[in-house]
């Protein structure tokens, strides 16, 4: 008796398995959109999905995947879903509900409640919104531009985990350029980079006064930056030719002690030069220090040292993506020794700021 | 019939389904890494905008339209002060494109749009850099207004104005065409907008004040080697800046007091320092009465036997006379662009009343470290003819730089 009973059960099982419908190749979805309110990089956000279902089926289960692009499923950086906020779902039965355990990498999961499943017919329209999306950078999908494009996979699975029907659809974030640069002031007495400052300047003035011999003074400029490029972006600075005096013959050179670079800074020192019957060299020098660790090299660790300051134009700010407001400080040291003739001198301090988009 | 039939259903919906994709306007890309760097970037000044980015869309380019604007916003207001007046007939310094790219710098000059083109056009493909220049720019000035650039919130001294430019990229060199980016969207391929910022020049002044400074320091006693003699100072006081206390003179021994003098100064021509004795002021020559006067009328010591544009070597005072060289006060510099240098490096020279000599000098500037310091020495002397008595003297330095 039991025998037969065993036997009965294995026949029903393997006759059961037998006449379960299983789908033969996931069909694609219909009319899938993703819409979003702002579209605003890095900006938290509306995100709206709707979509026809292609195949009528019970299903268990509907996975919504944010990913980068076609090929490449792993999430936006910068997307996030965990504080994310479902909004009714439409098309569906009360007993599904939107499941963010998965946000982390970028799923979003409709779950049907059902212990079994009631059959959706083709063509169900359905939608969903999600508030406190916060949307992907500018580059973490495509482009690294002012429009970047990233996807959307939507598959619709049953209780056994089969894929019923998918499909993909893009969403573009953009933004318009922005791009601050303000120049400030810097009283006396500021501690910039190590440096403490002996002269206050103004935005568009560095007036270090009266030097006396072997006696280095130092003022600093303050500067701020905010850009979307998410390229980043450059400010350099450069005199104008030379700080020179009435009479153009005298002039203040670059800081230069001999293995002091840009991108060698070192500590600030007296100058040392002569002059000859023509002219003279290295008796007055200018500097300059950037807080901007950012730059990189040895400007990463350069607390109180100096490059030298010419016509040629140096890195003192940089970003190599957005910036929501950096300040970094410039300080410029100028001393002469007792060669530099007695003279007023002048020069012209250009700054310039290139964004990347 | 019916093979033939379907052939037909066949080709129409192949050439209805080309027709339809031909009429569906092709949406443009986005122009990356795009930029503008001015080659001067003051506010008002003028320069080269050189403009590089890489190609999204796959396609021959005839036109580039550069649209300036002060916000990003292609219906933006322009900074009407922008000036393309002194353009080139063709861009400059291209990269990725070839041959001559006009410049229309006339037709939409107003709203400071200008137009590149080039009728054959370039074949550009996806992710190449394209780059030129356009020289003679005249750049907007920082101003909320419409003539300039837009200040920046917070920036209470406008030092900064923001622009922008919308480039786009066509498939014709018609400017007609590309006047009308609404009717004529799908000629354009790719484009983006990029900002720059005119700035505000920094002026860097300093003043290098002409600078004289004269210090005159006492030298310890025993000093051994103090000056280039390298004899021992007086073992009793040190002396200080403004005193030289000899002390105790016994007879037939020399005592030697020293001065060490910096000078410092950027006076190109150098300086000059000088001694003098003001002992007597009567107008008598040299110490005719004496560099050192006792307190008893008539007793004096004389400056050295050796007149100062003559040193000689140190020698006791041998005369059986009183307060006529029976004491001796002379004077040496280690300084060798005096009179002591050579074989009167070690030699030794009266003090003079009202007359000044050069005891220091250089021909250029000095920066008065110790290294540049001179020593001058004092040495005094009197034989058993010279009264006994309390003997004083003053006597000063001059130093005067030369520009």
């Amino acid at each position: 008796m039991l025998k037969i009973a065993k036997k009965l059960i294995i026949f029903i099982l393997i006759f059961g398995f037998l006449f379960v419908p299983k789908p033969t190749k996931a069909n694609a979805i219909t009319d899938l959109s993703v819409s979003l309110g702002n579209g605003l990089p890095i900006t938290d956000d509306v995100h709206t999905l709707s979509f026809s279902l292609a195949t009528t089926w019970a299903l268990k289960k509907i996975n919504v995947r944010y990913h980068k692009k076609d090929g490449d499923m792993n999430k936006p950086s910068h997307l996030s879903l965990n504080n994310s906020i479902a909004g009714a779902i439409t098309g569906l039965g009360g007993t599904w509900s939107v499941d963010f355990t998965g946000a982390a990498s970028g799923l979003v999961v409709l779950q049907n409640s059902e212990e079994v499943p009631t059959e959706l017919t083709a063509d169900t329209s359905i939608s969903f919104f999600m508030n406190n999306v916060t949307n992907p950078e500018l580059g973490d999908c495509s482009m690294t531009t002012m429009k970047d494009t990233c996807m959307v996979t939507i598959e619709t699975v049953d209780s056994i985990e089969n894929t019923i029907d998918v499909g993909s659809d893009t969403y573009d974030i953009s933004e318009d350029p922005s791009l601050s640069f303000i120049v400030y002031g810097v009283e006396s007495g500021t501690t910039t980079n190590g440096i403490v400052t002996s002269i206050s300047t103004e935005f568009d003035r560095i007036n270090f006064g009266n030097l006396a011999i072997i006696e280095p003074k130092f003022g600093a400029q303050k500067m701020r930056v905010e850009s979307n490029s998410p390229n980043g972006y450059e400010v350099k600075m450069k005199l104008d030719g030379y700080i020179e005096a009435l009479n153009p013959t005298y002039k203040i050179d670059p800081f230069g002690p001999y293995d002091v670079t840009w991108n060698d800074p070192g500590v600030w020192q007296s100058p040392f030069g002569s002059c000859d019957e023509v002219s003279c060299s290295d008796t007055g020098w200018i500097g300059a220090n950037t807080s901007d660790t950012r730059i990189g090299g040895s400007w990463a660790n350069a607390s109180g040292k100096f490059g030298p300051v010419s016509s040629t134009s140096h890195l003192v700010m940089s970003s190599a993506g957005r910036d929501i407001g950096t300040d970094v400080y410039v300080t410029y040291g100028l001393e002469v020794n007792e060669n530099q003739p007695p003279d007023n001198y002048a020069g012209t301090l250009i700054y310039d700021i290139l964004a990347r988009y | 019939m019916t093979k033939g039939l379907h052939k037909t259903i066949v080709s129409l919906t192949v050439f209805a389904m080309t027709f339809m994709y031909l009429l569906v306007p092709a949406q443009a890309a986005m122009l990356y890494s795009a930029s503008v760097t001015l080659s001067n970037p003051a506010a008002s000044g003028s320069g080269t905008h050189a403009f590089s980015m890489k190609v999204k869309t796959p396609a021959t380019i005839k036109g580039i339209k550069l649209q300036y604007l002060k916000a990003p916003s292609g219906s933006s207001q322009n900074p009407t002060s922008l000036s393309y007046a002194g353009a080139p007939a063709n861009a400059t310094s291209l990269t990725g494109l070839t041959g001559n790219w006009a410049v229309d710098k006339t037709t939409d000059a107003a709203t400071d749009i200008y137009y590149l083109s080039k009728a054959a056009g370039d074949a550009l493909i996806e992710d190449v850099t394209i780059a030129f220049s356009i020289t003679g720019v005249g750049n907007p000035p920082i101003s909320d207004g419409n003539t300039g650039c837009t200040t920046q919130t917070g920036d209470v001294n406008d030092t900064t104005g923001t622009c922008f430019i919308k480039i786009s990229t066509w498939d014709t060199d018609t400017i007609a065409t590309m006047q009308d980016e609404t009717t004529n969207a799908a000629n354009i391929k790719d484009s983006t907008t990029v900002s720059f910022v005119v700035t505000t020049l920094v002026t860097m002044t300093a003043t290098v004040d002409s600078s004289m400074s004269f210090i005159v320091a006492g030298v310890a006693a025993g000093q051994a080697g103090a000056n280039d003699a390298g004899l021992v100072t007086s073992t009793t006081d040190p002396s200080t800046y403004s005193t030289l206390p000899f002390g105790n003179l016994t007879v037939g021994t020399p005592q030697l007091m020293a001065h060490k003098l910096y000078v410092k100064t950027n006076a190109q021509n150098g300086y000059t320092v000088k001694l003098r004795s003001t002992t007597d002021d009567t107008g008598a020559a040299a110490d005719a009465n004496g560099i050192l006067k006792g307190q008893y009328a008539g007793n004096n010591i004389d400056g050295f036997s050796s007149a100062f544009g003559a040193p000689g070597v140190w020698a006791s005072p041998t005369n059986e006379e009183a307060n006529v060289n029976s004491g001796f006060l002379g004077v040496n510099s280690n300084d060798t662009g005096t009179i002591f240098n050579g074989d009167a490096a070690l030699k030794w020279a009266a003090m003079e009343n009202d007359t000044w000599n050069t005891v220091m000098t250089k021909g250029g500037p000095d920066l008065g470290a110790e290294a540049d310091a001179h020593i001058v020495s004092y040495a005094i002397e009197v034989n058993v003819y010279q009264p006994a008595d309390t003997y004083t003297g003053t006597f000063q330095y001059q130093a005067t730089p030369t520009y």
